[in-house]
């Protein structure tokens, strides 16, 4: 035990057996509540620290999120007009602002705004690559989070939020880009 | 005699280091709080550095505790 430490030294104490049962003496009882207090505090400081970086982890992507539009609309595009790996264009929230949809698989169906974030050229699925490309300067977006994989775009493609009736008609609710 | 005044310097360093800890938790505790706060009113800009200095106050509490406490 280090010279500072504020534990006492009991290497002079008798050995009797009854120490091992009482190894506190009545002195030191309010020594070992105030060890036993800073050590619950001391846990509890880890606790609030660890607790901030979850918020502060959390806090970072969700608040970097923009919410670009939560108009809903029905699309012209039926589930049933595509098959697995097929894309079809929509324009949302506008007639200006062309958008892409991707079915990946029987369940999953993604949709994206089509202008790539460099320099809003219109960026091509590639289902089998699992990106969508962008030709003119060779960017790429991951196909199921909308993610930069390469090239000079620095923010991710806005992301589509779809709803998908029992009938297979594609409802658009709202559009959210991640903020680099 | 000497064992009581032993108990006593030892008590009273306990008392420094307590209160310190303490001190020390409840600037924590305030961290939280202004982070909460930046969270609800969704300014991220404070989240990181309150975290921070949360986790260097946690790890002074630590490194008192090892040190002294232990």
């Amino acid at each position: 035990m280090s010279a500072g430490s504020i534990r006492p030294d009991r290497s002079d104490a008798p050995a009797e057996s009854w120490r091992e049962a009482f190894p506190i003496d009545v002195a030191e009882e309010r020594v070992e509540n105030r060890r036993q207090f800073i050590k619950t505090m001391v846990a509890a400081s880890t606790v609030l620290a660890c607790g901030q970086v979850v918020l502060a982890t959390a806090g970072q992507r969700e608040l970097r999120t923009v919410v670009l539009s939560d108009a809903r609309m029905l699309i012209d595009v039926q589930l049933s007009d595509l098959k697995i790996g097929e894309a079809a264009i929509f324009h949302y929230p506008d007639k200006h602002s062309p958008c892409i949809i991707v079915r990946l698989s029987e369940n999953e169906t993604c949709a994206y705004s089509q202008k790539c974030t460099h320099l809003a050229c219109p960026v091509v699925p590639n289902v089998a690559e699992g990106r969508l490309d962008c030709p003119c300067h060779h960017g790429a977006f991951d196909i199921r989070s909308g993610e930069v994989l390469y090239g000079p775009p620095k923010t991710a493609l806005p992301r589509v939020d779809l709803e998908i009736s029992a009938s297979g008609m594609i409802y658009v609710v709202g559009m959210k880009q991640v903020q680099s | 005699m000497k064992a009581q005044a032993d108990t006593h310097n030892r008590t009273q360093r306990l008392n420094y280091v307590l209160a310190v800890i303490v001190g020390l938790s409840a600037i924590q505790m305030w961290m939280m709080t202004l982070s909460l706060r930046a969270y609800m009113a969704g300014d991220p800009t404070y989240l990181w550095v309150t975290a921070i200095i949360s986790m260097l106050l946690c790890a002074v509490n630590i490194l008192l505790w090892f040190f002294l406490v232990h």
